[in-house]
């Protein structure tokens, strides 16, 4: 039965209201007074047979991606049918005497599945239906949905204000983009239409972001190990050998007449003596990545050792 | 007269020698190094001093006053002590010292003579070691390390090896 069915529809579909197939329906029909007059008047239009048929192949699955889409939103509205009684089945393919169309609208009353099935929709599918993307024969099914849904229709102008909306913000924000719109317009899947914008993009940027300087956040991920600038940077310990000489002679003398500096209780010196660069070896420094290190000696070589720490050194 | 005489040799000797400036001076025959004048202990005092130096003010903290003239050559106008600790290490021993600005400072004696001590230094900051150096010092004198920016100046921390 299936099988008879497609292949009527098929038939419809390609052929429309002047197919042959209807000339028995149209005969049995116009002598049958439970057949109301809108059906007789239905298969007389020759284009909407070929439309009906359509619709009707998408909901048993067969068709356009569009039709398709419909046959799955009335497949998930309707939900899940369990397959027919053997019995059903059986009488289905007997003469049914009944008006049964009549019997269902008298029970059933108004029905709408409009809304249903458009919720079911993906947006894209309205969207496109307004970009004149669809095929014709799908576009002639939604502008019939849309016509019957006011909601929809709403909704399909909010998004064209919308997009009109966005349009005048990016132009108003962006300055002069007339060459890089048809990009950006590609890019986001919408019509490029013509913009006539004379505001210097660029400059307008420029003047927004103020002056930006990065010098410390690049040199900051740039670590070596290395020396920076130190302010106050003293004469290196490597310098200087005669005059220090003469410090030391001067520091013997100091050490001689001096007076003595207090002793704690073990009797050592409390006083601070800085160790002369013949006092004291660097044996061994080492400092971290981020950092630099200098072993100073400012001036005579009395004058104290400094191993100078520079935390955070960036080039 | 003889003081004139040492005197002369030391300037002869100290300008005519490179490795006078980081190097150990070398002693002349029967010269006797700088003795200590105290007997040797089982222990070395370790001195860590914690100087602020600023430009902010132009105070120096009298118990800073003997050294001023070893930092007046760091352009700072004022020095404030913020703190001083000793720790007695023996040899091995490590002391830990803490410096502020989330800062630490740790004293390790390695080796000891009558004549000097080996110590190494560390210094840490909160994202881990910053300097590891190890000196050996004479007796009973200081050496600085100084440079951590510390609020609007630097820090200076003058070790001293004693005893």
């Amino acid at each position: 039965m299936h099988d008879t069915l497609l292949s009527l529809l098929r038939t419809l579909r390609l052929e429309g209201g002047a197919s042959g197939a209807l000339g028995p329906a149209r005969a049995a029909l116009a002598v049958d007074p439970r057949v109301p007059a809108e059906l007789r008047d239905a298969l007389d239009d020759p284009h909407e047979a070929a439309e009906v048929a359509e619709a009707l192949l998408a909901m048993l699955g067969e068709g356009d991606s569009l039709t398709a889409m419909i046959a799955e939103a009335v497949r998930v509205e309707a939900g899940e049918l369990a397959p027919a009684p053997a019995e059903i089945e059986a009488s289905l393919r007997e003469p049914f005497p009944w008006p049964v169309g009549e019997a269902v609208r008298a029970e059933a009353g108004a029905v709408s599945l409009a809304e249903g099935v458009l919720a079911g929709l993906d947006p894209a599918w309205a969207s496109a239906m307004l970009d004149n993307a669809l095929s014709p024969a799908a576009h002639a099914v939604a502008a019939r949905r849309l016509r019957d849904d006011a909601e929809a229709r709403a909704q399909l102008t909010a998004w064209a204000a919308l997009g009109r909306q966005v349009r005048a913000a990016v132009r108003a924000e962006a300055g002069d983009v007339g060459s890089i719109w048809g990009g950006v317009a590609t890019t986001l899947g919408i019509e490029a239409e013509p913009v006539d914008l004379s505001f210097p993009l660029r400059e307008a940027v420029a003047a927004e972001a103020g002056r930006v300087d990065v010098a410390d956040a690049v040199m900051a991920r740039v670590r070596r190990a290395s020396v920076g600038p130190i302010a106050p940077v003293p004469r290196s310990a490597n310098s200087g050998w005669a005059w220090g000489g003469l410090a030391l002679a001067a520091a013997v003398l100091l050490a001689v007449f001096a007076p003595r500096a207090p002793l704690d209780r073990q009797g050592v010196s409390t006083e601070l003596h800085f160790a002369t660069a013949g006092e004291i070896v660097v044996e061994d420094l080492s400092y971290a990545e981020n950092a630099s290190v200098q072993v100073i000696q400012h001036g005579a070589e009395s004058e104290p050792l400094i191993i100078w720490v520079q935390e955070e050194v960036t080039l | 007269m003889r003081w004139m005489f040492a005197l002369a040799w030391l300037v002869g000797t100290s300008a005519f020698n490179p490795a006078f400036a980081q190097g150990r001076p070398p002693m002349p025959p029967g010269t006797v190094p700088a003795a200590p004048a105290n007997p040797v202990g089982q222990k070395v005092e370790i001195d860590l001093m914690v100087v602020h130096a600023t430009n902010a003010h132009s105070k120096v903290d009298p118990a800073l006053t003997p050294m001023l003239k070893h930092l007046q050559f760091l352009s700072y106008t004022g020095f404030s002590l913020m703190k001083q600790e000793s720790a007695s290490l023996g040899i091995s021993e490590e002391a830990e010292f803490a410096v502020v600005g989330d800062r630490k400072v740790t004293v390790q004696l390695i080796d000891r003579t009558e004549k000097e001590a080996k110590i190494r230094v560390r210094m840490f900051n909160r994202e881990g070691k910053l300097l590891d150096t190890t000196v050996s010092i004479y007796r009973n004198r200081s050496f600085i390390v100084a440079g951590p920016k510390h609020e609007d100046g630097v820090l200076i921390l003058p070790v001293t090896a004693r005893y």
